[in-house]
């Protein structure tokens, strides 16, 4: 049978090499890494050196030591998922930010190509799609900006329609001759 | 071209409305949205800003049909989250005031001018068009708890047809009301705290004409909603 403090070191080791593995396969920031690392290293430690955490428990008034080390994860734990909270709320807050000045500026790019007046197309344009709307789409002829009403007449859906349109690039556009 | 019309009294001169934007969060209110734009332009001659909160049914284009600036989402934050990104346009063109309203009909466009009155006189920074009768008994209930949790004497805590000055909405659309989920306590809470007076106007409010209130759509939405804004009032007490 092994002793205990090798398991102990061995656990430290493992934990600390798949650390510095994910770290060096860019699959986890480095700033994460120190929590991770320390974790590992207190674990190493205190299983080489057991009567360490028998002190600072007879210290502490705790009665069966071991149980010091496993409350003193858990706080650990507790406060890093409290961190990871507060660090998801930031995020969302950042998120719904972009979010905003993203609605605002693809906004304001819709409403430009709708004002830019109706124009004149060439007999036989060809046109770029700029954006595939529900109803509409917004096109580039030359210099010009504009929206044309979108009529599908093949039994296809609108995202299908939507999909070939934005997959070629490039559409047909068919005056509509009363 | 848009023509408005004027109450007696308003003592608003026309081109002020040049100066008012209405901001219409909506969510999937197709059947609606074309109308509630289409009345508001008839009324007033305003800007109407539709902030499509990631609708799968078109709301966005019928919104843009109807005449409205529409500021399209591309991650669904909620109605407070859309009402943020109107007040941001509105900041971002200067407009002198936001009005905000529902997507879904309750509110009417004919008091608008009753709410506005107030913020454009000075006599308060924000108005909110209440209508507390509307409530069944067990929303006044809990509007009564958090009335007496928050301290704040308003009526109708949940209204969203409200009109702000420049400085409250702008104040509003800073990264500090972000997190929010709803415009109501924390909104409320928020104004109170900075100073802002806040004044209701009674105003009538019509039944939806489609959909349903997506806070209080469950049992435990509502349980959830409440449990929410119970943290949110402790938190921010003044």
């Amino acid at each position: 049978m092994i002793s205990y403090r090798i398991t102990s070191l061995g656990i430290g080791v493992l934990i600390a090499t798949v650390i510095i593995l994910l770290v060096r396969k860019d699959l986890l920031h480095t700033r994460y890494s120190i929590m991770w690392l320390s974790f590992a290293m207190a674990a190493a430690f205190f299983g080489m050196f057991p009567q360490l955490n028998d002190r600072v428990a007879l210290y502490l008034g705790v009665a069966y030591p071991p149980i010091l080390f496993v409350i003193g994860a858990m706080g650990i734990i507790i406060i890093k998922l409290l961190t990871m909270d507060i660090d998801r709320s930031k995020q969302e807050r950042d998120i719904r930010m972009l979010n905003e000045k993203i609605a605002i500026l693809e906004g304001e790019r819709f409403s430009s190509a709708r004002t830019d007046g109706p124009g004149t197309l060439p007999d036989n344009p060809e046109v770029d799609l700029v954006e595939c709307r529900s109803s509409m789409i917004v096109i580039k002829a030359g210099e010009k900006t504009g929206s044309v009403n979108m009529v599908i007449e093949d039994a296809i859906t609108h995202e299908q329609a939507c999909m070939e349109i934005t997959i070629f690039g490039r559409l047909e556009l068919h005056r509509n001759e009363k | 071209m848009a023509s408005f019309r004027l109450t007696q009294d308003s003592g608003i001169e026309s081109g002020f409305f040049k100066d008012i934007v209405v901001i219409i969060p909506a969510l999937d209110e197709i059947a609606t949205i074309g109308h509630v734009v289409r009345d508001i332009k008839r009324n007033i001659s305003c800007n109407v800003v539709v902030v499509d909160d990631g609708s799968r049914d078109g709301t966005g284009e019928a919104a843009l049909r109807a005449g409205a600036v529409v500021l399209p989402h591309t991650v669904r934050t909620g109605a407070w989250g859309a009402i943020r990104t109107g007040f941001r346009y509105a900041d971002k063109h200067g407009y002198r005031m936001a009005v905000t309203m529902d997507g879904d009909g309750q509110h009417l466009s004919s008091d608008i001018h009753a709410i506005i009155n107030p913020v454009a006189s000075g006599a308060a920074d924000v108005a909110i068009g209440a209508c507390p009768l509307r409530a069944s008994v067990a929303r006044q209930l809990a509007w009564l708890c958090l009335r007496k949790l928050s301290g704040l004497d308003i009526a109708d805590l949940t209204s969203g047809f409200r009109a702000y000055n420049r400085e409250a909405y702008s104040m509003l659309s800073s990264s500090e009301t972000a997190l929010l989920d709803y415009q109501d306590m924390g909104v409320l809470m928020l104004l109170r705290n900075k100073g802002f007076t806040i004044t209701e106007i009674n105003v009538t409010m019509c039944p939806r004409a489609s959909g349903h209130s997506r806070i209080f759509s469950s049992w435990v939405a509502v349980f959830r909603y409440l449990l929410l804004t119970i943290i949110l009032c402790l938190a921010k007490i003044k």
